[in-house]
C-alpha cells in the first residue's frame, strides 16, 4: 500500500499534462523509491490505477527502460556496458574484475544487497569507452585499477546515505 | 476510380492505383516481396526492416533502398525487388530474425503455413552462422483458445497491433526491450477479447497457435475444406472449416471483400466443434428404439399419412429453424404439400420475437432501409448502437464499430446493459427494456423539431447526427420489441437525405432469421401452441429447433409431445432426449452439409459441406426429401420454386438455384411489405415494476457454439443481475438465491450491477439444454 498523501501527489501531477499517460514514468520512479529501489507487482497495478491505463501499459514501460526494477536489486547497482565500442575497448575485462571483486556473477546482488551488477546495452558514451555507471554516476574509460578506487567510493557514498 | 500511374517492376510495366503502398502493389500483382510487420489490415510498422527493394524515383536518378511497405507509388518510379543488393540485405536481416528461432519446425504446429518458413525460404537464407546459445522464455496460460510458445517470436509486432490497436483489447502487451522482447499478459490468465483467436492468424509464425487445433493435430494440407458460413450469429461471416478423417478440426476465417474481410469472432473459430459431438445418437429410433433409415422413414410417412386422412389438413404443426438453411425449412414446407396437408410451421419461439424478426426483415429485404456492409459500417462517422449489446449479439459488428471509433466517430449506446463497448461512448443512455422504444423516439422528435427544449443526454446525440456524413444505426431485433424495430426505422428514415445515405442495420437471433422470415406459411408461436395444447394438432414434426426452448422447459415439451399421436425430431442437436419422440431422425450437422443462409443485409450465401467419414451422411433438408420421395411425391420437388416457399421476388429462383459459395452471396429481393406488418404491431405490453432483460454473451449464449467444449469454457455463471438501488430497495442481498422472472423453477444468485437500468432483472439468455444443467441452487 501507499500512503494516501503519495497517491494524492502522483495524480495531481498527471493532471499536469494533456494526456495522464505522459505522467507515468513520474510516477514509476516515485513508486520505486517508496518501494526501496524496485516495482513490485502491487506498484504496477498502483500506477495503472493512477494514470489510467492499462496495467499492460505500465509493466511494458517499467520493463522496458534500464533503471526499473521488477525484482529487488541492492543498494547500489553497478552497470556495465556491453556494447560494441565498450567491447572493443575491454569491456569484457572490467566485468571480470567487478565480478571477482564483488565476488559475484553479473545479473546478480552481493549477499549483503549492497551491490547489483547488470549489463546495460549502451551508455551514449561511445568515445570515452569503456564505460560503467555506478549508482547515478558515470565513469569512462574505466580500468581494472580504477575499479577498486570506484568501489571504495561507491561504499562510502552507500554510508553516507545511510 | 483513383487515378493511376506508370510503374516499372524488375524491368516489367504496370499500371497501379497512385499513391497506393508499394508493398501491397507488389503482392496483388503477385510479386512476392518478403515481409513480416505489414498487414494489409494492420498497415506498414516499417519495423522488421524485411520488405527492402531499391527503388528509384524514375529511371534517371539513382536507386536507394528503401522499405517497400513504407513507400507510395508514383509515376515512373523504377523498383528492383531482384536487385543483389537488395537480396543480400533480406538475407542479412532473415538471418538475424531467425537468431533466436528455434529449429522445431518438424514438430511446430505452424508448420505447413508459417510465414516465417516461407520468406526464410524465399529470402534465401539457408545457413545459420551464430553459435550463441539462443534467448528462451517461460510461456503463458492465456485460455482455452490459444496456445502460447514465445521461443518462436522473431518481435514483428503484429500480435499487439491487432490486439490493441486494431482491436482496442488491453490485457495484450509489449514487455521489455532488445532481445528480451516478450508478447503476452501481465499475468497468465484468459485473453480477454472477443477476437483473440485472430492472434493464430495474425502471428507469422507459431507464437499463438490454436489450442484446440493442436489437440488433435494434423497438417494443413492434410485437411478437407469447404467454403462454409458461419452459423452462431446473422452476420453470415465466410469461413474455411477445415476436417480429417471423422471430426471438424478447425475453423478458419475466409476473406470476403465486403463483410469479414481477415478477421472473425472466436465464437466462430471455436463454435463449430460442437459438429464432433452431436447429435450423441445417430441412429434414428422409433419410440426409443434403434431401427434403420428407410424403415423410420417409412414409418413417418405412413403415420404422418394416416394422420392427414383420419384428422384434416389441419393436424399437423410443425417447427421449422432460423438457424437451418432454406433448403431444409422449403423441404418441412414441401413435406407439408406432400402429405397434403396445410402448412402450419413456427419458426419463432415467442410471438414478440416473430413480429420483430418480421418487420425488421422485411424491411431489409424490401430495401426500404440500406444496410451497410461490415466495411462500411468501419467508415461511418456517427454510430448509434440501439437496444442490444452488439459484442454479445452480433460480434463481428462490434469490430467494425471499433475500427469506426478508431478514426473518430461518435459514437452513442441506447441500452439497458452496459456492453463491453460503451467505454469508446460519447454518451450512454441507460434506458429501461421497455422503454428502449421511447427513447428512440424522443431522438427523432428533437431532431425534427429543432426549436424545442430537449433533455442535454439527447441534445448531444442529435446534434452529432445533425453534422454527420456518414450515420449509423444498428439495432438489435433479439429482444422481440417490435416498437423499437419501427422507432429506429423512423430515425433511420428521417436522418437520411439526399446528399448523406444513413445506414440502418438490424441484427437477429440466428444465422438464417431473415430467411425464414420471408416464408410464406408462419405461424405466430401461441397459435403453434393452442393448436397443441387443445389437441387441434395431433401431430408435431420439430426440424432444427430445440424443443425444450419452444416449449419454455423439457417437462412441457414432454406433455406436448405425449399428447400428440405422433412426433418426430429431425435435428443434428439431441439436446433433449431423443426417445421422447415417437420418431427421432438425426442429420449431419452444419458444416458437414450446404445450404444457403440470408444474413443480416439480406445477402443469400450458400454454405458448402465438408466430407468427412462421419456416421452420418444426409442433413435435415435430405432426410426430409427422402420422405416426400417415400410418399410417392418426387414429382413435386423437382416442380419447388424459392418463390413459392418464400415471399422472394419469382426472377430470382434460377439465380438462387445455380449461388455457389464462390459468388460471395446475392441480395434477396424480399416481397414482403414492411406496411402489411407495421399496422398490427405494437402490442402494449402490460407495465410491470420489474422486467427481465436477457443478457447475451457471446460465449455460451448462442444454441449450437454453446456446446462447444472451449466456449462452453468460457461461458460466465448463470446469474441474475440487479441494480444495487433496486436490491436495497427490496431488501435483496448479493448473493441471495432470486427465482427466474418468467421461469420460477430457476433460482439464481443475485449480483449487482450499477450499470444496469433500474426496475430490470438482467439473466444470461441460456440455451434450454445449458439452463438444464444449471444447478437450481436453493436458498439454505
Amino acid at each position: 500500500m501507499i500512503p494516501e498523501t503519495l497517491r494524492k501527489e502522483l495524480s495531481d501531477h498527471c493532471a499536469h499534462y494533456p494526456s495522464r499517460q505522459v505522467g507515468l514514468i513520474y510516477v514509476l520512479q516515485k513508486l520505486q523509491e517508496h518501494y526501496g529501489g524496485w516495482l513490485p507487482d502491487e506498484a504496477i497495478s498502483q500506477a495503472a490505477e493512477i494514470v489510467g491505463v492499462p496495467e499492460v501499459e505500465v509493466e511494458g514501460v517499467a520493463t522496458f527502460y534500464n533503471w526499473f526494477f521488477r525484482e529487488p536489486v541492492g543498494k547500489t547497482v553497478i552497470v556495465c556496458c556491453d556494447s560494441v565500442s565498450c567491447y572493443l575497448c575491454g569491456s569484457e575485462k572490467i566485468v571480470e574484475h567487478l565480478e571477482n571483486r564483488l565476488g559475484i556473477r553479473i545479473g546478480e546482488t552481493t549477499p549483503d544487497g549492497r551491490f547489483t551488477l547488470l549489463p546495460v546495452v549502451c551508455l551514449g558514451n561511445c568515445d570515452r569507452a569503456p564505460s560503467i555507471m555506478v549508482g547515478d554516476r558515470l565513469y569512462e574509460r574505466v580500468t581494472p585499477a580504477m575499479i577498486d578506487e570506484i568501489l571504495a567510493n561507491a561504499e562510502m557514498l552507500a554510508e553516507g546515505k545511510e | 476510380m483513383s487515378e493511376l500511374v506508370k510503374i516499372s517492376i524488375d524491368g516489367q510495366e504496370y499500371q497501379v492505383p497512385a499513391g497506393a503502398n508499394l508493398l501491397q502493389v507488389c503482392l496483388d500483382l503477385g510479386l512476392m516481396v518478403p515481409h513480416f510487420c505489414y498487414h494489409e489490415a494492420l498497415g506498414p510498422a516499417g519495423s522488421c526492416r524485411l520488405c527492402a527493394a531499391m527503388v528509384a524515383p524514375s529511371a534517371e536518378k539513382p536507386a536507394q533502398l528503401v522499405m517497400t511497405c513504407m513507400t507510395k507509388v508514383s509515376e515512373g518510379m523504377v523498383v528492383k525487388i531482384q536487385d543483389p543488393y537488395a537480396k543480400d540485405f533480406r538475407r542479412g536481416v532473415i538471418e538475424y530474425l531467425m537468431l533466436n528461432h528455434p529449429h522445431d519446425c518438424p514438430v511446430c504446429d505452424e508448420g505447413g503455413e508459417c510465414m516465417l518458413q516461407d520468406m526464410t525460404v524465399l529470402s534465401e537464407h539457408i545457413h545459420r552462422r551464430s553459435r550463441f546459445p539462443k534467448r528462451t522464455w517461460r510461456n503463458q496460460y492465456l485460455g482455452p483458445l490459444i496456445h502460447h510458445e514465445m521461443n518462436r517470436c522473431i518481435t514483428c509486432y503484429r500480435c499487439v497491433r491487432f490486439y490493441r490497436e486494431y482491436a482496442l483489447g488491453k490485457d495484450l502487451g509489449v514487455f521489455g526491450s532488445r532481445d528480451r522482447v516478450y508478447f503476452g499478459r501481465v499475468k497468465d490468465g484468459v485473453l480477454e477479447s472477443e477476437f483473440a483467436g485472430n492472434l493464430v492468424d495474425v502471428c507469422p509464425t507459431g507464437v499463438f497457435t490454436n489450442k484446440r487445433f493442436r489437440e488433435v493435430y494434423s497438417r494443413p494440407w492434410d485437411l478437407h475444406t469447404a467454403r462454409a458460413i458461419c452459423v452462431h450469429c446473422s452476420i453470415g461471416c465466410n469461413l474455411l472449416p477445415g476436417g480429417r478423417h471423422r471430426t471438424l478440426r478447425r475453423i478458419k476465417p475466409h476473406p470476403h471483400k465486403e463483410l469479414n474481410r481477415f478477421f472473425i469472432c472466436d465464437r466462430g473459430r471455436y463454435g463449430g466443434e460442437y459438429v464432433n459431438l452431436y447429435p450423441r445418437q445417430t441412429r434414428p429410433t422409433i419410440a426409443g428404439t434403434e431401427v434403420g433409415f428407410r424403415e423410420a422413414i417409412h414409418h413417418a410417412a405412413t403415420q404422418l399419412r394416416g394422420i392427414v386422412e383420419q384428422h384434416g389438413t389441419k393436424a399437423i404443426v410443425a417447427l421449422g429453424s432460423s438457424r437451418a438453411s432454406l433448403e431444409t425449412n422449403a423441404a418441412l414446407n414441401l413435406l407439408f404439400k406432400a402429405l397434403g396437408a396445410e402448412p402450419q410451421i413456427v419458426y419463432y419461439d415467442s410471438d414478440e420475437e416473430y413480429a420483430a424478426v418480421r418487420l425488421a426483415a422485411s424491411l431489409t429485404t424490401s430495401r426500404a432501409i440500406t444496410v451497410p456492409t461490415l466495411v462500411e459500417m468501419e467508415k461511418c462517422d456517427f454510430v448509434l448502437s440501439i437496444g442490444g449489446d452488439l459484442t454479445g449479439e452480433a460480434p463481428m459488428f462490434d469490430l467494425s464499430v471499433r475500427q469506426a471509433i478508431r478514426a473518430g466517430a461518435a459514437f452513442f449506446v441506447i441500452s439497458p446493459r452496459a456492453g463491453k463497448l460503451d467505454e469508446f461512448a460519447r454518451s450512454v443512455l441507460r434506458v429501461r427494456p421497455d422503454a428502449l422504444a421511447q427513447a428512440v423516439e424522443k431522438i427523432l422528435q428533437a431532431l425534427s423539431n429543432p426549436a424545442e427544449t430537449i433533455a442535454p443526454e439527447i441534445a448531444d446525440i442529435v446534434q452529432a447526427l445533425r453534422s454527420a456524413k456518414k450515420p449509423l444505426f444498428l439495432c438489435s431485433a433479439i429482444h422481440g420489441d417490435v416498437a423499437l424495430i419501427k422507432a429506429t426505422y423512423d430515425l433511420a428514415k428521417a436522418a437520411h437525405q439526399e446528399n448523406r445515405p444513413c445506414f440502418l442495420a438490424y441484427y437477429y437471433p440466428a444465422a438464417n432469421s431473415v430467411g425464414v422470415a420471408l416464408a410464406n406459411d408462419s405461424l405466430e408461436p401461441t397459435k403453434a401452441l393452442d393448436l397443441l395444447r387443445t389437441g387441434t394438432a395431433k401431430a408435431v414434426i420439430a426440424v432444427e429447433h430445440d424443443l425444450a426452448t419452444f416449449f419454455g422447459n423439457l417437462e412441457n415439451a414432454k406433455g406436448i409431445l405425449e399428447k400428440c399421436a405422433f412426433s418426430m425430431i429431425v435435428s443434428s442437436v439431441d439436446s433433449i432426449p431423443p426417445d421422447m419422440a415417437t420418431v427421432w431422425l438425426p442429420a449431419s450437422p452444419h458444416y458437414l452439409t450446404s445450404g444457403k443462409f440470408v444474413n443480416y443485409e439480406g445477402r443469400v450465401q450458400h454454405s458448402e459441406g465438408l466430407s468427412l467419414a462421419t456416421p452420418l451422411t444426409d442433413g435435415p433438408a435430405d432426410l426430409l426429401l427422402s420422405l416426400i420421395e417415400d410418399l410417392g411425391k418426387s414429382a413435386l420437388l423437382e416442380q419447388a420454386q424459392y418463390s413459392d416457399i418464400f415471399a422472394v421476388a419469382a426472377e430470382q429462383n434460377v439465380e438462387l438455384d445455380e449461388l455457389t459459395a464462390k459468388d460471395g452471396g446475392i441480395f434477396i429481393r424480399g416481397q414482403l411489405r414492411p406496411t402489411d406488418l407495421m399496422r398490427d404491431s405494437s402490442p402494449s405490453l402490460p407495465k410491470r415494476e420489474m422486467i427481465r432483460w436477457d443478457i447475451i454473451q457471446t460465449f455460451g449464449s448462442e444454441e449450437l457454439s454453446a456446446l462447444a467444449p472451449p466456449i462452453a469454457e468460457l461461458a460466465a455463471p448463470a446469474r441474475i443481475e440487479m441494480h444495487p438501488d433496486d436490491m436495497a430497495q427490496q431488501n435483496i442481498a448479493e448473493g441471495d438465491f432470486v427465482p427466474v422472472p418468467d421461469t420460477p423453477s430457476m433460482k439464481l444468485k443475485v449480483v449487482p450491477n450499477p450499470n444496469l437500468a433500474r426496475g430490470t432483472f438482467a439473466v444470461p439468455r441460456l440455451p434450454a439444454h445449458v439452463a438444464s444443467q444449471v444447478p437450481v441452487e436453493v436458498q439454505a
